[in-house]
Order: structure tokens, then sequence, then C-alpha cells
């Protein structure tokens, strides 16, 4: 597999794995000409925080993270033309992640639980789901009562 | 864009699968009733502007010093 080196504006250069590419062929909306994705999993640095960086855009990259470890009985029903978008055969393939924003005060991260990352791990495709549900878009990582105490 | 002027109990259809019908109309507000199959997908149209949005302020989040210890002050 050929490796390929990218120069990201967070990580510094990364070098890549052809294999580890995860495409989203239709990009993400706000990004719909980045199509090429990997994503980041620095272990016990950022807990239960990964990345997704771009490869077409080194500056772009998320915050991601399961949204499990937020809401323990979130549930995504993947629609027909995610299923045949994504070439899933067995609900096993898909990795579930919500995007989270991160601004200046971190207290206030949100992910957004209305429109989930579906990854068929297997077939290395990706795409952004909208859900009918009404879920949030900026859900509180922190909670309302986390938010006085803020991150010195 | 197709127009079509239609009153409150009056219905249209789309393609084989989908019906959408006037529910009521108060004010300025119409409610519609929508019927499609599972298979296709219903949003308010301001939905996506706003995961554009939010998606785009996603991105511009900085790499923090350790998402880590963050993780941690949300447990304490």
């Amino acid at each position: 597999m050929t490796p390929l080196t990218i120069n990201t504006s967070r990580f510094g250069p990364l070098t890549i794995d052809e294999k580890d590419i995860i495409v989203f062929y239709k990009g993400i909306p706000g990004f719909p000409q980045l199509r090429r994705f990997i994503y980041l999993d620095r272990g016990a640095e950022d807990g239960p925080f990964g990345w997704l960086q771009a490869l077409d855009d080194a500056e772009v990259a998320f915050i991601v993270i399961d949204p499990l470890v937020l809401q323990p009985q979130y549930q995504v029903a993947a629609t027909v033309e995610m299923v045949a978008d994504l070439d899933i055969t067995q609900s096993e393939q898909v990795q579930v992640l919500a995007i989270v924003t991160l601004t200046d005060d971190l207290a206030t991260a949100t992910a957004n639980l209305r429109a989930p990352l579906l990854i068929n791990v297997d077939k290395r495709l990706g795409q952004q789901l909208v859900l009918e549900d009404a879920l949030p878009v900026r859900h509180p990582i922190f909670g309302a009562q986390d938010t006085q105490q803020g991150v010195e | 864009m197709l127009v079509l002027a239609r009153k409150v109990g009056e219905k249209i259809v789309i393609g084989k699968d989908i019906e959408v019908t006037v529910l009521a109309i108060k004010g300025d507000q119409v409610r519609l009733g929508i019927e499609a199959p599972d298979n296709v997908s219903i949003h308010r149209q301001e939905i996506f502007l706003e995961i554009e949005a939010e998606n785009k302020r996603a991105a511009r989040s900085k790499k923090p010093l350790s998402l880590a210890q963050l993780w941690e002050q949300r447990n304490k």
C-alpha cells in the first residue's frame, strides 16, 4: 500500500496508509469538496474523542465522539439510501460518530446528535446522515450544570 | 418550480408514493401532513442549513492541550 504524507495544521506531518482512508464521496454539508478522511485515535491523550482529519484540506479536522458515550440509548436507523450508499451488508460494519464543536470556552463543547457520521469500516465509506428525530444539533457534552465550573 | 394553490383538506401527490395534505392554516402558518415510504427522508429545509453551519463551526475547533483532561473534568 502506498503511504502518503500530509502536513496537517494540528498534528504536523502525518504519514497515512491508503487503506486507512475513509471516502465520503458526497463530502459533508459545508464541505462538499472534501472526500477523503482518516480517523486519528490518539489513545489516552484524547479520552473518548477522536479526530477525523481531511486529506484534501490539511487545515480541516473534526473532533468526533461515539454518541453512545454521551447517550447510552442513542440509536441510529440507517436509511435504505444510506445502506446502499455505504454498501452496508451487516450492522457490525457501521461505526457511528458525532461531530463535536469545541469553541474557545471548552466547557461549552457540543456534539451534533442530529446528524451523525456513519462509516462502513470494512468498505471505508462514510456519510453524514441527518436524522428525522428531534435530536439536538448542539448537545452539551458537559451538561447545563457543568458550565458553571468551566475549565481553567 | 411547480406552483399549486391548495385549500385546507386538499392534497398533492408527488411521484407514486408521496402525498402532502394541507391539514390546517392558521395565520401565516400552514400545517402539512406528509405520507411517504420509510426510505424517503423528510426534513424542514432549515435543518440542512443548520447542519452545514454547525459543521463549519466544528471544523474550526482547535486542538486543546488535552481532550482527556477535559473529559475527566466532566466526570468530576
